[in-house]
């Protein structure tokens, strides 16, 4: 057993009551289960409104439809009297509501409502008629229960939501696997909203609406930049120009995420960076019917090394942490 | 004898230690500010680690880097047979190592920097193929080899990812080794791992662990989460009819099925039960996993055919369990509370936020509906319509 808080009591940098709390966790008298029932609990909304939506696929046909509205009806009420009693009002800044299930009856309502909407559509037939419309709409009601309770998940659902809006597919998940539908206009898509979220989250920055959301935004807008600007370089016949567009680009996304201490949007960008000049490179080495190629052998583990080195160099950009 | 063992500096890893300690109860509010501070200059360590994300950068600048060397290797020695090379990639695996422990470790005091981890698998990969070559050993021999380099890592580099991988090689070794006496496997497996589980309670008791404690926590989960695969039903039942050839036919069963069916419920029961008693979150949280197992084993095998409507009542369920435990604890019960006490290391709300965005649907569209994928409120059902 470890006994950091003994010591640094005999150092006298901790006082008693403090070295009494810490001895009554570590030696399990009191235990948190925080943790615990919150992954419980998102794993219970996650089942029951995945449940509710495919009940209402299921069922189609079936009797009882409207009382499952209904019932939903009932629940989305429950919830959004739970959310309007709790809940602080509207600012600009940052809200948190000091209410331990709060985010969690959040998401769920917003779910709720979804699949409600769902279930009308499907019910009274209305898919033909809403078929653009469904993907703006959900985007819309996340959007605004994000803004108005504060909420980076539902402001994360809400993205994706407006992306399928577009039809792109915003799950790095399903890029794996392979479900990325590829196509030009798709591509092209990609970037501009990608570059649209971007400026969008500086717009709303300067105007200083949620300022704590520009991550969010960002770490989105970037994603699905690159996303799109990469399968066009591999799959369109200007790769050149891409591919010093690309270039200069996340150069400068890099640059000026280093000198803001934005790390993951760096991590994203220096990598983006190195696929547009490692292309232009292979270009250039295979101009006519050069042997360049071979020198790929050493500049990979040279550059990479060396970036690595550079990096190491300027540790005292970042903050040294455990 | 440890501090031989070890590449790192292990007073400094202590300091290192007690500060990310200190940091959590600082964080949890237990500690005031000016005692942070003072903790923090009591215990300044000359080590280096970079925040993760830069972590994860130089890990994966320095892994391509590095691993791409083979290029080169594979370019200059290309006149040379199979032992040639063999020997080339000892002495270069031998030099990434080496300037990892020297440059890195030593000189710069980088500790778990991500260029370090970079330099350890790429090295000790090197090193592993060179000894081994093309030739084809048994099974046995490939396996037990990295078993001991993976062991080595985590020792000597305080490793956590090479635990895992580690104690995966150990499992398939007793798999080898007791091919012939195959059904008594699930109970090797099952006494073996509660005896090294309580081997290892019985180290954290009685030495000062403060540098393994991750380690620790990582063996201990897996070591009671094979002892209840060992005993599941399901894995029992599909590797029997793998590995032994078992054939069953309708209303036939494996051998002891009642045996593995108590197994499969009562394990988790047993963990759940011995959480609340001992209040051990360890055990709580691998009862909750392998509750979760044993509803999808018993799902699989007595389906009542309508999956939705389990899946709704199981969401449901949860819901309000978590919500009535959540309020029968606002006050400290029995010592147990719903509020956290001395760590938020895992609580980052933008991670929540990216999960959530991509477990919770609202991003599907591959059917013919294209285009309207955020209508549908659950990732689980967003694939079937």
């Amino acid at each position: 057993m470890s006994k950091i808080h003994q010591e640094l009591f005999e150092k006298n940098l901790i006082d008693t009551k403090q070295v009494e709390f810490i001895e009554a966790v570590t030696e399990r008298k009191i235990i948190s289960v925080y943790y615990e029932l919150r992954l419980v609990l998102y794993l219970g909304i996650m089942l029951f409104t995945a449940g509710v939506g495919y009940i209402a696929y299921q069922n189609l046909g079936d009797i009882g439809h409207l009382g499952m509205m209904a019932l939903l009806l009932l629940a989305i009420g429950a919830c959004g009297y739970y959310i309007s009693k709790k809940s602080l009002p509207y600012s600009n800044e940052e809200v948190k509501v000091n209410h331990i299930y709060f985010d969690y009856i959040l998401i769920l309502t917003s779910l709720l409502i979804i699949a409600l909407f769902t279930y009308v559509q499907v019910y009274f037939q209305l898919i033909e008629l809403f078929l653009n419309w469904t993907s703006i709409i959900s985007a819309i009601i996340f959007l605004t229960l994000a803004y108005r309770y504060d909420n980076k998940a539902v402001l994360s659902l809400g993205i994706t939501a407006l992306a399928a809006t577009f039809g792109l597919t915003i799950s790095p998940v399903n890029w794996v696997s392979g479900d990325w539908l590829p196509g030009l206009d798709l591509y092209l898509t990609s970037i501009i909203f990608g570059l649209s979220l971007i400026g969008l989250s500086e717009v709303l920055s300067r105007k200083g609406i949620k300022k704590h959301f520009t991550f969010t935004y960002q770490n989105f807008g970037l994603l699905i930049y690159y996303a799109g600007i990469m399968a066009l370089l591999f799959d369109f016949s200007w790769e050149v120009m891409i591919a010093f567009i690309l270039l200069f680009s996340a150069s400068a996304i890099s640059y000026y995420t280093w000198a803001k201490k934005e790390f993951l949007l760096f991590l994203y960008s220096s990598i983006a960076a190195y696929v547009g000049f490692t292309y232009l490179l292979v270009r250039l080495l295979t101009l006519g019917d050069s042997d360049g190629i071979v020198l790929l052998v050493y500049y990979f583990p040279i550059s990479c090394i060396a970036y690595v080195l550079l990096l190491v160099k300027n540790k005292n950009h970042f903050s040294d942490d455990e | 004898m440890m501090n031989k063992l070890v590449a790192y500096d292990l007073t400094e890893v202590r300091k290192k230690r007690i500060v990310a300690t200190a940091k959590d109860w600082y964080k949890s509010g237990v500690l005031t500010q000016p005692q942070w501070e003072e903790i923090k200059n009591e215990y300044i360590s000359t080590l280096y680690s970079p925040s993760p994300i830069i972590r994860i950068l130089l890990f994966l600048a320095a892994q391509f880097g590095l691993s791409t060397l083979i290029g080169i290797i594979v370019l200059m020695f290309s006149d040379m047979d199979m032992i040639g090379i063999q020997v080339a990639s000892f002495i270069v695996g031998g030099l990434i190592v080496f300037f990892t422990e020297k440059g890195f470790i030593q000189d710069q005091k980088h500790y778990k920097s991500g260029v370090t981890s970079a330099g350890v698998y790429v090295g000790y990969s090197f090193i592993y193929f060179s000894v081994l070559g093309e030739s084809v050993y048994s099974e046995f021999v490939y396996i037990s080899w990295a078993f001991v380099l993976l062991s080595w890592a985590t020792i000597r580099y305080l490793d956590i990812l090479t635990i895992i991988p580690a104690i995966g090689c150990f499992v398939a070794l007793l798999f080898l080794g007791f091919e012939p006496y195959i059904a008594v496997l699930p109970f090797i497996i099952m006494f073996g791992f509660t005896g090294l589980f309580l081997l290892s309670q019985f180290i954290q008791k009685r030495a000062d662990v403060i540098i393994w404690e991750d380690h620790f926590i990582i063996f201990d989960t897996v070591a009671l989460l094979l002892v209840y695969v060992g005993g599941n039903y399901f894995v029992v039942r599909e590797l029997s009819l793998e590995m032994m050839g078992l054939e069953l036919a309708n209303g036939e069963d494996i051998p002891f099925a009642f045996l593995f069916y108590g197994f499969t419920v009562l394990i988790p029961i047993f963990y759940l039960y011995w959480g609340i008693i001992k209040k051990s979150v360890l055990f709580i949280r691998v009862s909750l996993l392998t509750l979760a197992l044993a509803a999808f084993t018993l799902k699989y095998y007595f389906s009542l055919g309508h999956p939705e409507i389990s899946i709704t009542i199981s969401g449901a369920i949860l819901i309000v369990i978590a919500i009535a435990l959540m309020k029968h604890l606002k006050i400290i019960r029995n010592g147990f509370t719903r509020n956290p006490l001395l760590t938020n290391k895992w609580d980052n709300q933008n991670m929540t936020a990216f999960i959530a965005s991509q477990t919770l649907g609202g991003h599907s569209i591959k059917d013919k509906f294209s285009g309207k994928g955020g209508e549908f409120g659950g990732g689980g059902a967003s694939g079937d319509f």
